[in-house]
């Protein structure tokens, strides 16, 4: 199937996505920025009462916390954003791009229709999707437009 | 007239030099070319040739920003926050890149260290030595080598020459636009 019906046909659910790390708003900044650099994610979920509050980014630490040198101590709530879009894990690959590309949001929070928290997604999920569905065209790129490979895996 | 704009020169897939049509093997990397002259197979969709034969330049990297080792660790932040970059290059007085630092730098070795940003200089806690790619590599390449190595910035060279900076994003929306709106 070529790439932009993939992308128009293909669910998030259907991505191997790892599942967020999940905080209270209370959780202290120095917790964050460990959870953060630890477990390798570039953001953390807030619940609240069981249902999506808020996100924090690597960006927020460099923006809020190292520049303005805010407290460790400080919580969640100080720099987490609270307008988020977020999508359903039923939603198409192409939507997430859109909400991605057009909002310039790297992170994408994943809900139902009440606001449970499913899981995230990341623009990094999609550039691993798209290129692990193109590895030998991406391994092998023939030079012309009219040339191909002699083999599948190429040279 | 020229016959170049009748048969533009074909590209090595390797190393992206132009290579003479017919050639065996390329002369800059030695890439063995002879299997790759077979009947034409042109992709379908405009995305998936984008992605095939698209150069890095396409996506016009935006020039980075860069700064020059000594600079404290607070002031790179500051530069990085004023002009809402992920990523900024370390450079020495010739421009040549010595190294980068990214958010993902900041949090590892700035946030969760405890360590005097304003007296630190940005070289303590920077990349050296960064994956880079050549403006004229395959926007499938970078692809690969983004999911590969999980560098979500990468800086674009000319030959010894810094010219752009490419991120996940720049990469996505380039999709966006090539493939889905």
């Amino acid at each position: 199937m070529e790439l932009t019906k993939r992308l128009r046909e293909e669910p998030i659910r259907h991505l191997p996505l790892s599942a967020p790390i999940v905080i209270s708003e209370d959780t202290p900044i120095s917790k964050l920025t460990h959870l953060l650099a630890d477990g390798n994610r570039g953001c953390l979920l807030v619940e609240k009462n069981g249902y999506l509050h808020g996100l924090v980014s690597e960006r927020d630490i460099l923006c809020k916390v190292i520049e303005k040198k805010l407290s460790e101590d400080e919580p969640a709530s100080v720099i987490m954003s609270t307008e988020l879009k977020t999508l359903n894990p039923d939603e198409t690959l192409d939507k997430a791009i859109k909400v991605m590309t057009s909002g310039g949001h790297r992170h994408v929070p994943l809900v139902d229709v009440d606001r449970r928290i499913l899981g995230i997604i990341s623009a990094k999920n999609i550039i691993d999707y798209i290129s692990e569905h193109f590895p030998a065209e991406v391994f092998n790129l023939p030079p012309r437009l009219d040339q191909k490979m002699a083999t599948k895996e190429g040279a | 007239m020229n016959l170049d704009s009748i048969h533009p020169s074909p590209q090595c897939p390797t190393c992206g030099m132009e290579v003479l049509p017919g050639s065996d093997i390329c002369e800059n990397c030695g890439m063995d070319l002879q299997d790759l002259d077979l009947e034409p197979d042109r992709p379908t969709s405009t995305l998936h040739a984008s992605i095939l034969y698209d150069q890095i330049s396409k996506l016009e990297p935006p020039p980075p920003v860069t700064v020059a080792s000594n600079q404290s660790i607070e002031s790179v932040v500051k530069k990085m926050n004023a002009r809402r970059h992920g990523a900024v290059c370390v450079v020495d007085g010739s421009g040549r890149l010595l190294g980068i630092f990214t958010e993902r730098d900041a949090l590892k070795r700035v946030a969760a260290q405890k360590i005097n940003i304003s007296v630190t200089p940005i070289s303590e806690v920077m990349t050296r030595e960064p994956l880079v790619m050549q403006s004229q590599e395959k926007l499938g390449a970078i692809l690969n080598k983004m999911s590969d190595s999980g560098f979500r910035h990468v800086p674009i060279l000319e030959g010894e020459n810094l010219v752009g900076i490419t991120s996940v994003r720049g990469v996505l929306n380039y999709i966006a636009e090539k493939g889905l709106f």
